[in-house]
């Protein structure tokens, strides 16, 4: 990453874009309480942190009790666990579920394999870091995270949304540059690809 | 010996009456193909598995003989890179349901600029097989009518299963982990032969 092509933004100390958070009116505030209970995660696994997922949808450990249900489709979800391991293949297809999402939207890092690549540190195919391609709001440290670790992240976000802080959604469309030159550097977008430079509205 | 293994095909065919009807003993396989083509040699290591080894314009005339005489399941093909003796090996493995037998068919060619005739005409799941190898090992399948990109998207380096190829070094390249740990990844790994990829 070179100066030119972070213009303006901010980096916290590890060199990674990170945004301003944004002043919220009251009924901004209520509403982020009111969406913070009533969220849909993306049923979208790329590894083999997947198997965590159904003992935490079904009777066992319960999502719902959060207000937290599962979601086929990528419009109509807010949250994006990333359960694992990317190859170069899967991150072309997380970036464009991720871009299909509608604001606001969250990203989970879900395992170590996320955070620097795991057991798959040398890995020819396989990305290190998902922070460089996609703003993640919590990771999950483990191998495997239990779904206690998941539903720990769960009370986290509410948390952060209810102060405002889960702003990578916003980070992803001010520092657009700093993404899409790293995802530019890992995989080549086709021409179908539908979606045009995100604009912050 | 050849005759002394035909009697024994209908005991182990697990199919009404002949699979195939020239299907024989695997040992009795392996001293028609001696007989039959100069210059191979041939192994049985078990009353179940069988190795020919055999230069690289025969291995055709092999194929097609075990094909006819029952092994005909074409199992897989495999590349191994022998880069001490600078050589690819192939292994053609084909497997007979008459005599419940293994043969592997091995050959090698030179690692320079490899190329080797498809076995497409007389096995077609070799197609897939072929796509891999020239995809993972860089070796040139003439003859194959489907040899295009397969696994590895947008992949510009070299052939990363290839001894040569330093995964390491090329992760570091490519995916930049060390913007984040410059300090964490030890300097003598970046300077390994790639030994670690086995």
């Amino acid at each position: 990453m070179t100066d030119d092509e972070q213009k303006g933004g901010l980096l916290d100390q590890n060199g990674y874009p990170i945004t301003n958070l944004p002043e919220r009116g009251f009924v901004r505030k209520v509403a982020d309480w009111a969406s913070s209970r009533s969220m849909w995660l993306l049923w979208y696994c790329t590894g083999c942190g997947a198997v965590e997922l159904p003992p935490c949808f079904t009777s066992r450990y319960d999502m719902e009790r959060y207000g937290i249900g599962p979601m086929a489709t990528p419009r109509q979800a807010d949250i994006l666990l990333i359960t694992g391991y990317l190859s170069v293949k899967t991150l072309k297809r997380v970036v464009r579920s991720y871009e299909q999402m509608n604001d606001p939207k969250y990203v989970f890092g879900h395992g170590s394999c996320t955070i620097d690549g795991g057991m798959y540190w040398d890995s020819y195919a396989t990305i290190k870091d998902v922070g460089l391609y996609v703003p993640v709001d919590i990771y999950i440290a483990g191998c495997m995270p239990r779904p206690e670790a998941i539903f720990h992240a769960f009370e986290k976000l509410q948390v952060m949304i209810g102060k405002g802080e889960a702003v990578g959604w916003r980070n992803y469309k001010e520092n657009y540059q700093f993404f899409r030159g790293n995802q530019d550097k890992v995989f080549k977008r086709g021409p179908n690809w539908a979606l045009e430079e995100p604009v912050l509205k | 010996m050849v005759e002394d293994s035909l009697d024994h095909t209908k005991a182990m065919d697990p199919l009404k009456g002949d699979y195939k009807p020239g299907s024989i003993k695997l040992e009795g396989a392996l001293e028609r193909i001696k007989r039959l083509i100069d210059g191979v040699e041939v192994e049985a290591r078990s009353i179940k598995r069988g190795v020919i080894k055999v230069d690289p314009k025969l291995k055709d005339l092999v194929l097609k003989n075990l094909k006819e005489m029952g092994f005909d399941h074409f199992v897989l093909l495999t590349c191994i890179d022998l880069i001490d003796e600078d050589r690819f090996e192939l292994v053609y493995h084909t497997w007979s349901y008459g005599t419940k037998g293994l043969i592997m068919v091995k050959t090698t060619i030179d690692r320079e600029d490899p190329s080797i005739g498809s076995v497409v005409p007389i096995f077609r799941p070799a197609i897939t097989y072929e796509r891999e190898i020239k995809e993972m090992f860089g070796v040139d399948f003439p003859g194959n009518p489907r040899l295009t990109q397969f696994i590895l998207e947008d992949w510009e380096g070299p052939p990363p299963m290839r001894k040569d190829f330093n995964a390491l070094q090329y992760s570091v390249e490519r995916f930049g982990t060390d913007i984040r740990y410059p300090k964490s990844l030890p300097p003598h790994l970046l300077n390994d032969g790639g030994d670690d990829n086995e």
